[in-house]
């Protein structure tokens, strides 16, 4: 890991204080460093989040979430759009960099190193350091309080600067004249996307070469035409949250249920330790509460899922997804209903978030099961064929609100009662349903509401067919609601 | 001069003897009771009122004792009805009987007076309420709520008294051999001189029940012919009372809802000619 990061200084600390306290900052950042690296190394990853050389300037950083930093950024990736920097040569990565580094806030500032090359983008007037990252590909970009002071150009500039120290080639990124000049070329109210890169081409002249080869890092670059925005959910994948669904379950005379469940509640905890930034491989918990008609509640079916990003190409993320819906943990009372089966599901997912817009089309089967109910003396068994399920799931993103809807349809084989005399058989059967989905996505939270609804069913079919209540729920569809922290 | 075979006439003596003997035939001891009685609780049992539409409500099956009432019915069915039909079929004088026995609330008279048993004309399960036989699709709807029953073929039932006597039975015939009804093999003797058969000595059958009160008894022997028989169909019944009346429910050992028919002792047919009963 290259460890060698891009500061700048300008003014020196008193002598006495420079003695104690950066030998013990070396000190310490060396072995925060060498924890993450060692743990980098482990997941064969390319961690960058770290200290560079003395580590003071990670000292008590905290990530950045919200403000006029964060929003300079989104500017700057509007800039850099509107410039077409991608086509430019050697800018390739520039954009993906604004957008995906990772900010923190120092809690103190600490004065910029004269011996490393001063820059105005980097320190103020007083010496005082603005901002720091490293010359690699995704490193994170650490603010210190002095940068509170810039303006939203400013802070435009200063995102952009950072960003080329990481976005250019290795042979000029540490070069802060050559950096400085095309933060210049970019910034400049007259800047367009001519001057620019005649701008890179004169710093950079190997790059005009026709024959030039691309490093490993260039051809991700090209792979990066259609990046993943920021805000999309395989950024920041693992997620804590609850949910509350009430079921649309009637209980009148003629119009009534099989289903003794009113509501749920799920405790959800999808965490997604393995694999790499780009295909990460979670494993999910969910826990579940019923509430039944007579008011009492009790464990419901635990889920297992294991999620993983399988690849991207175009823009689309595809993934893979496998559930367990296990009866294991569910109350007594409720391993005597229809719904006392064991459910396993696994699918495909195809996703393409773009900036103000989301698609997601998942294609998922079901396996058979079985059920047991005693109903008296007499025991009947409740027989659920394989489903296969197709759902289209679209809506707008409106800064921090998404707002949006799904559809889904369901094939299943059959569905099958017996019991003493008794015998049902639905033979195959479909359910369309659909239903409205409203999201508030913070950077480190999301708060949605949404509903399912029968649009339509053959053979009279209900979602009390599919005896899935993690799933699809029960009876006529539900509405609920879910708030998760990211983690 | 043809010489009389002694030892064929030996071999065919005693050839038959062991067959006449086996048939009954000889006086070697033909049984006094030749059956006995086969009985079953009716274990589908589930309490339908108008009003109530909780499918599983706990108090509407396995009770001690139902009311019958306007309103307030019962569905009854033997459910494993289907693996006794050819026993039913070969049963002792091809008779099929439903017992009721009422609570100390209400009289045998007044069950028998008040209480129809009629044929249910469409599948139920336990789930069933006054407005739904099922509830899995829209077919499993009553066409009328309250039960789709055959109401021409409701049939009012007999009081049995604890000695198996009919107290409204004309005198018993006298016990000399019956013809053979189509479904005999050989003319049976009657065994005994009771209207139904089914006196205490008779019921040390499978359950060994023991009804000492008076009962209410239903001949159900058409219904089965038309429907399990002929059919291959068990819906069961409904029990209709307009008057209020009591009667024990299936969780009760002697007294639930029972069906009856008398089981021929060791039966079995003999290579196409006929059967005979063994001892």
């Amino acid at each position: 890991m290259n460890s060698k990061s891009v500061r700048h200084h300008v003014e020196r600390m008193n002598p006495l204080l420079k003695a104690f306290l950066l030998p013990l900052a070396l000190i310490l950042a060396s072995i925060i460093a060498l924890m993450i690296t060692a743990s980098s190394d482990v997941w064969a990853g390319t961690t960058n989040v770290g200290n560079g050389d003395d580590g003071a300037d990670l000292e008590g950083s905290v990530p950045l979430d919200s403000g006029p930093i964060v929003e300079a950024r989104k500017k700057a990736v509007d800039r850099l759009v509107k410039l077409d920097v991608e086509g430019i040569p050697g800018l390739g990565k520039l954009i993906p960099e604004v957008r995906r580094t990772p900010l923190f806030i120092s809690k103190r500032d600490i004065p910029a190193d004269e011996a490393n090359g001063g820059s105005r983008y980097h320190s103020d007037m007083s010496g005082m350091l603005f901002a720091s990252t490293f010359t690699e590909p995704n490193a994170p970009t650490t603010f210190y309080p002095a940068a509170k002071t810039l303006n939203e150009d400013q802070l435009i500039a200063l995102h952009i600067h950072e960003a080329l120290h990481r976005a250019l080639p290795p042979s000029v990124a540490e070069d802060e004249n050559i950096v400085s000049q095309i933060t210049v070329a970019i910034t400049s109210p007259e800047s367009s996307n001519d001057r620019i890169k005649a701008k890179v081409l004169k710093l950079m002249p190997e790059l005009d070469s026709p024959r030039m080869t691309f490093s490993p890092a260039d051809a991700m670059m090209t792979a990066e035409k259609y990046p993943v925005p920021e805000d999309a959910k395989v950024k920041r994948p693992s997620i804590l949250g609850y949910s509350y669904k009430v079921f649309n379950n009637p209980q009148s005379a003629q119009d009534s249920s099989i289903s003794p469940l009113t509501s749920m509640q799920t405790i959800q905890s999808f965490l997604y330790p393995f694999g790499s930034d780009k295909n990460p491989i979670g494993i999910g918990i969910e826990l579940s509460f019923l509430n039944r008609v007579d008011g009492t509640s009790q464990m419901g079916p635990l889920n297992l899922s294991t999620r993983m990003r399988l690849w991207s190409s175009r823009g689309f993320d595809v993934g893979a997804w496998a559930v367990a819906s296990l009866n294991t943990l569910s109350a007594e009372e409720m391993k005597n209903t229809p719904y006392g089966r064991d459910v396993l599901s696994g699918g495909l997912s195809m996703q393409k978030d773009l900036q103000h817009f989301y698609v997601e089309n998942l294609l998922g089967l079901t396996s058979q099961g079985k059920a047991n109910q005693q109903i008296g003396t007499i025991p009947y068994t409740y027989d659920y064929g394989s489903v296969v399920n197709a759902t289209v799931r679209a809506g707008a993103k409106l800064g921090m609100f998404r707002l949006g809807g799904f559809g889904e349809l369901f094939l299943a084989d059959y569905y099958r009662i017996n019991g003493g005399a008794f015998q049902f058989d639905s033979g195959r059967y479909e359910i369309t349903s659909g239903g409205p989905e409203f999201t508030l996505e913070g950077n480190s939270w999301s708060v949605g509401i949404y509903g399912r609804f029968i649009l339509n069913s053959t053979k009279d079919a209900n979602f009390d067919y599919l005896g899935n209540v993690m799933g699809q729920g029960v009876g006529q569809g539900s509405i609920g609601g879910t708030v998760a922290i990211k983690l | 001069m043809k010489t009389f075979n002694f030892i064929g006439f030996a071999v065919l003596v005693l050839g038959l003897v062991p067959m006449l003997t086996a048939c009954g035939i000889g006086g070697l001891g033909e049984p006094k009771v030749p059956y006995y009685i086969e009985s079953y609780n009716m274990d589908g049992t589930k309490l339908i009122a108008n009003g109530v539409s909780n499918q599983n409500d706990p108090n509407t099956y396995t009770q001690n004792q139902y009311t019958l009432k306007s309103g307030q019915r019962l569905l009854i069915r033997f459910e494993n009805l289907s693996n006794h039909v050819e026993s039913i079929k070969n049963s002792w004088d091809n008779e099929l009987h439903l017992r009721l026995v009422p609570t100390s609330n209400t009289d045998a008279e007044t069950l028998k007076g008040s209480i129809r048993l009629c044929p249910i004309t469409k599948n139920w399960m336990m789930l069933a309420t006054w407005y739904k036989a099922h509830p899995f699709n829209k077919q499993g709807n009553w066409n009328n709520p309250g039960g789709d029953y055959d109401a021409a073929s409701c049939i009012k039932g007999e009081v049995e008294l604890p000695d198996g006597t009919n107290p409204d039975a004309s005198p018993s015939p006298s016990p000399s051999p019956s013809p053979g009804t189509p479904g005999d093999l050989i003319a049976r003797p009657k065994p005994t001189p009771t209207p139904h058969g089914y006196t205490p000595s008779t019921y040390k059958g499978k359950d060994e029940a023991v009804i000492d009160v008076p009962s209410v008894i239903f001949d159900i022997k058409q219904w089965f012919q038309s429907n399990p028989e002929g059919r291959s169909v068990n819906y069961g019944f409904i029990l209709i009372s307009e008057n209020p009346v009591d009667i024990f429910g299936d969780k009760s050992d002697a007294y639930s809802p029972r069906i009856y028919w008398k089981k021929p002792k060791a039966y079995y047919r003999a290579g196409g000619g006929g059967g005979i009963y063994r001892k």
